[in-house]
């Protein structure tokens, strides 16, 4: 049987690094565009498109067989 | 995380989830058409009042007295309840009831040019938007129904944020975005179901909590007028309320109040005794002139009967920071841009829902211990048996 592809384990502050920071530019876009018009709400607007972005890429992506070593760094089990 | 921690967890996720899903579907389906509802009003027949060219019926116009008497004859009698301005067209609207307090199923709204004092018609609640906007806001069901979906809300939050919890586990030997299809649906589905919910998560949160903020609006307005207003207008304490037949020129008092603010915009006007003013005032609400202050309304008071202006304050916090959660729920700030966004976003959402959905109906087994193995193991149990 194929072993799954798969990481060691990951430190929880790289697990959660994209979707803290899809959160972050997704709020920082809410707010730019709430207090502001012009510059700020192109800003917004490219800072919200972001995560449909992401997703709409790891779905063109999915299905793909993942990589053994994305991580380079070692962790400790 | 131990197992049992991941347990508990998994038991918030799965039941805030399961209670709220089928209602969140709803809320994520009529909010849909909803995001676009001044395009898809522009198109239908009572949204040609938009296309009208002239100045702001906030800016200028007719005086408001000859509007108001004039929704009063179309009315056919009646007292006026609330007037309402463009601020960037000559609409103007007059909220018409049988009474100074009517019920909102007992008023009537009129639409004028002020440019030209032309009628625009009656505005009837009867269209396809209307009714999605009430199933949106309340299920026609008045207060309790908004308390009860402001209370699915908190249940979406709390699903998001245990969700997020359980994202650590799952995810700790996955690199983020892993979405396998070879290995079973199930494992698929949870791939995706953990990405989307990922990608999503600021803007449902956001969404999520403003929905909730105004789910309190009604008892926030009661709160605002049985306290900071009353205090604004104790002068009047123990009064009787002013007859409308004692009612001033509106003119006379919008010029009082402009005077004591030059350079605000009106937004609307709240007659005495209705739900946003005191029962001697004209309680006219000025926005602030910066894209931010935009959203915030500042009322000021005056004296109906003798157009002398009693007081001008800002509104508490809380009832500030419900105007603003106003725009972030709909996301009508900003232009046309933000709107596809919200689409965009709301058919994320409504997958995540979909995907949670199927994964607790498709569940090859009934444990919860079953569940967190799953997690545990950053996929579906028959896949790496």
């Amino acid at each position: 049987m194929r072993r799954p592809a798969r990481l060691p384990p990951q430190r929880l502050r790289r697990v959660f690094a994209a979707p803290l920071i899809l959160m972050a530019t997704s709020l920082t876009g809410l707010i730019l565009g709430l207090t502001g018009d012009g510059w700020r709400d192109l800003l917004a607007i490219t800072l919200l498109i972001l995560p449909i972005a992401v997703f709409t890429e790891m779905w063109r992506r999915r299905g793909q067989v993942l990589p053994e070593t994305t991580s380079k760094k070692k962790v400790h089990p | 995380m131990t197992r049992r921690t991941i347990k508990s967890w998994f038991l918030i996720h799965k039941w805030s989830s399961l209670v709220c899903t089928l209602f969140l579907l709803m809320l994520c389906l009529t909010g849909l058409p909803l995001i676009f509802h001044e395009e898809i009003e522009a198109v239908s027949e009572h949204g040609a009042s938009s296309k009208l060219e002239g100045p702001a019926s906030a800016a200028e116009g007719l005086p408001l007295d000859s509007i108001i008497s004039k929704a009063l004859r179309d009315a056919g009698g009646g007292v006026p309840l609330f007037v309402g301005f463009s601020q960037d067209n000559p609409v103007i609207t007059v909220t018409t009831g049988p009474v100074p307090d009517a019920a909102e199923t007992d008023m009537r709204l009129f639409s004028y040019n002020r440019s030209t004092g032309e009628s625009i018609g009656e505005v009837r609640d009867e269209g396809v938007m209307d009714f999605l906007l009430q199933l949106h806001t309340d299920m026609f069901l008045g207060l309790p129904g908004m308390l009860f979906l402001g209370a699915m809300g908190v249940l979406f939050v709390l699903a998001i944020l245990s969700g997020l919890v359980l994202y650590a586990p799952f995810m700790r030997r996955l690199p983020f975005g892993a979405w396998r299809t070879e290995k079973s649906v199930r494992t698929a589905r949870l791939d995706e179901h953990n990405l989307l919910g990922a990608v999503t998560l600021g803007w449902t949160l956001v969404v999520g909590l403003t929905g909730v903020i105004n789910a309190f609006a009604d008892p926030l307005t009661d709160n605002w007028r049985n306290g900071a207003l009353r205090e604004m207008v104790s002068a009047y304490e123990g009064e009787a309320p002013l007859p409308p037949t004692r009612y001033g020129s509106v003119d006379r008092a919008m010029a009082a109040a402009r005077a004591a603010q030059p350079g605000l915009s009106p937004q609307f006007i709240g007659f005495p005794g209705g739900a946003w003013s005191s029962a001697h005032h004209y309680a006219i609400f000025f926005q602030g002139s910066t894209p931010l202050t935009s959203h915030v309304l500042t009322p000021a008071l005056v004296d109906a009967e003798t157009g002398k202006l009693t007081d001008m304050a800002d509104m508490p916090a809380v009832n500030q920071a419900l105007m603003l959660s106003k725009p972030l729920h709909f996301g009508d700030y900003g232009g046309l841009g933000l709107k596809p966004i919200w689409a965009a976003m709301t058919l994320l959402t409504i997958r995540v829902l979909w995907t949670g959905l199927l994964l607790w109906l498709r569940r090859n087994s009934a444990t919860a211990d079953a569940r967190v193995e799953e997690i545990l193991r950053g996929a579906a149990l028959e896949a790496s048996a």
